[in-house]
């Protein structure tokens, strides 16, 4: 008989390949703005939280910092950028789920991932690279892009949740 | 799981923010900034090319902004960006850590009116 740690192990192995495989393949995508992407992994992260739970999330959304620029090249520099801001996102979608689950859908706490990413970004750039105020004059307008395509993978992840019911059901042995 | 209505409030409330900023941009006189890691130099808004790094960046300048036409960094992004010419524009190539950045003075009037 299976486990529900077994189960766990194994859904949180699929989601961390759905993140990663979407991360390598987004930057394939152009968007409008240079330097912009939609942040689809995002979703595999997202489902982390609502179906499995925080840690679980946490261990996708490291191995997706580190395995994402490893697959696309410029290692060092998008590794220190995007591993801090997508823990903070993570932890920042987590604590909005934990406490607005009733009366909230996906959709908005991926904008609220996308906003802390793109500023925890920007935080990291000023300390590490360009150590100047100045760089936070692009800051409002890569948010607000960073909130619509937040909003964009929330829509996502909730049609994925509300059309694959199998998915939370396969679940359910172990979540409270 | 179904839309509620706080998700818009929360989405409208993200949006909202950015775009109070982007609202309150300065625009007096404007002022070209060559950013470099630490150091952050004035340059003049005139005709120019400048060449950084052994000639593996090259900025055109003129006299209403400047652009990045070559870079060696991965990405180019820079390149892509464009120009800077409209106040608080700023264009950054992070793994060069080079910014170009066009500041405005704030005007000491919102409007005269006579």
């Amino acid at each position: 008989m299976q486990s529900p740690d077994s189960k766990k192990l194994a859904l949180t192995g699929l989601f961390a390949a759905l993140t990663v495989s979407l991360g390598v393949f987004e930057t394939f995508i152009a968007l409008p703005v240079p330097g912009v992407r939609i942040g689809l992994s995002n979703v595999g992260i997202m489902l982390c939280l609502y179906i499995i739970d925080l840690p679980a999330a946490i261990y996708v959304a490291i191995a997706k910092s580190i395995l994402v620029p490893l697959l696309t090249g410029n290692l060092i520099v998008k590794m220190s950028i995007s591993l801090p801001a997508t823990l903070a996102a993570t932890l920042a979608m987590a604590l909005f789920i934990f406490i607005t689950i009733k009366h909230t859908s996906p959709l908005s706490a991926g904008s609220v991932g996308g906003f802390v990413h793109i500023i925890v970004q920007f935080f990291v750039v000023k300390n590490l690279y360009i150590k100047s105020d100045a760089i936070y004059n692009l800051l409002p307008y890569f948010t607000l892009f960073s909130v619509l395509t937040g909003a964009i993978t929330g829509y996502i992840t909730l049609l994925i949740l509300r059309n694959f019911p199998g998915v939370s059901k396969c679940t359910s042995t172990y979540k409270k | 799981m179904k839309i509620t209505k706080f998700d818009i409030i929360v989405i409208c409330l993200l949006i909202i923010i950015p775009l109070f900023y982007i609202a309150h941009q300065p625009n007096g006189n404007k002022k070209l900034f060559l950013i470099s890691g630490n150091e952050k130099k004035e340059i003049q808004l005139k005709d120019q090319i400048i060449k950084l790094n052994n000639g593996d960046v090259v900025i055109e300048v003129t006299k209403d902004g400047a652009r990045f036409i070559e870079n060696n960094c991965p990405g180019n992004i820079c390149v892509k960006t464009g120009w800077a010419e409209r106040c608080g524009q700023t264009v950054a190539c992070v793994p060069n850590r080079l910014a170009l950045v066009i500041e405005c003075e704030k005007e000491a009037f919102d409007a005269v009116s006579r």
